[in-house]
């Protein structure tokens, strides 16, 4: 027979993977709101997108049992590893599927693309632009200065398309809803 | 040091690791292996894919799988799948209960 702490470890660690999911498909909604609004800087677009894409790696880290690793950021290997396993994942099995295999192949890339532009968009260590915090730059003239995330226009090269990314969250909410019910 | 005693996986186990193993390697070209370490349990299907457009590892050297649910009747197992870069190839740290880069099965190529 279990012990009461066996049976109440258990149940606690079984919910990592549908806790990270939950509050993944949470962010994901404000993430859409922020991306409808017309008055809201692209910084805090781009926080909720990290935020809910993070949550749904991290979700798919576990099968459950254990806390996902601490390692941060993990979107951009997330989807990576999805670019070679597409046919498991619920949603985007069928996206693939319907696809010739040329059009297949852009479309994965491209969500490999767009995740790795929002991952490097992540505040570092090492400073320059990120969606959260203020970091040291250089003006047209070549002074030092410091940019502002909600004054700066993400462009190129960090231009995200996040109809793109949303649409792709939106499968990872699908394949977790499944799951957290 | 005693001897580690070794299963063979069952016949389903092993057919849905390979049908996986063949599929992603249809699916990313440039995947160089695919490398099963056998789950005694066979509950995961536990695959590490070598694929140099992979990311490095992060600071801690080790193999970070991401885990998709079963997906029977082809896939009735999890599937626990790493991506990484041929140079790590037996110098990550393994997850918890993979055993060692000996006990790799070799599905692809």
């Amino acid at each position: 027979m279990q012990s009461h702490f066996t049976l109440r470890k258990e149940t606690m660690a079984l919910n990592w993977r549908r806790a990270f999911l939950k509050q993944a498909i949470s962010d994901l909604r404000v993430a859409t709101e922020m991306a409808k609004r017309e008055n809201v800087e692209d910084c805090h677009r781009i926080r909720y997108l990290q935020m809910a894409a993070e949550k749904f790696a991290k979700g798919f880290q576990t099968s459950g049992q254990n806390q996902p690793p601490t390692i941060h950021p993990v979107f951009d290997r997330f989807v990576r590893t999805l670019r070679n396993n597409p046919r498991r994942f619920k949603g985007l099995s069928e996206i693939v599927a319907a696809k010739p295999l040329w059009n297949r192949t852009q479309y994965l890339k491209r969500i490999v693309r767009n995740a790795t532009r929002l991952v490097n968009l992540i505040p570092k260590k090492s400073g320059g632009p990120n969606s959260e915090y203020p970091w040291l730059a250089r003006d047209n003239q070549g002074n030092e200065t410091v940019a502002v995330p909600c004054e700066f226009k993400f462009g190129v090269p960090y231009d995200i398309s996040y109809s793109h990314l949303l649409e792709f969250l939106n499968l990872c909410e699908r394949a977790a809803q499944g799951e957290i019910i | 040091m005693p001897e580690r005693l070794r299963v063979e996986p069952s016949r389903p186990y092993l057919g849905a690791a390979s049908l996986l193993a063949r599929e992603n390697a249809r699916s990313e070209q440039e995947i160089a292996e695919i490398l099963l370490f056998p789950d005694p349990d066979e509950r995961e299907i536990r695959l590490v894919e070598i694929d140099p457009n992979s990311l490095p590892a992060g600071e801690d050297n080790s193999v970070v799988p991401f885990y998709f649910a079963p997906d029977p009747p082809d896939v009735p197992f999890w599937m626990a799948i790493a991506l990484i870069l041929p140079d790590e190839k037996g110098k990550l740290r393994l997850p918890d209960g993979w055993g060692g880069w000996e006990d790799a099965v070799s599905l692809y190529p």
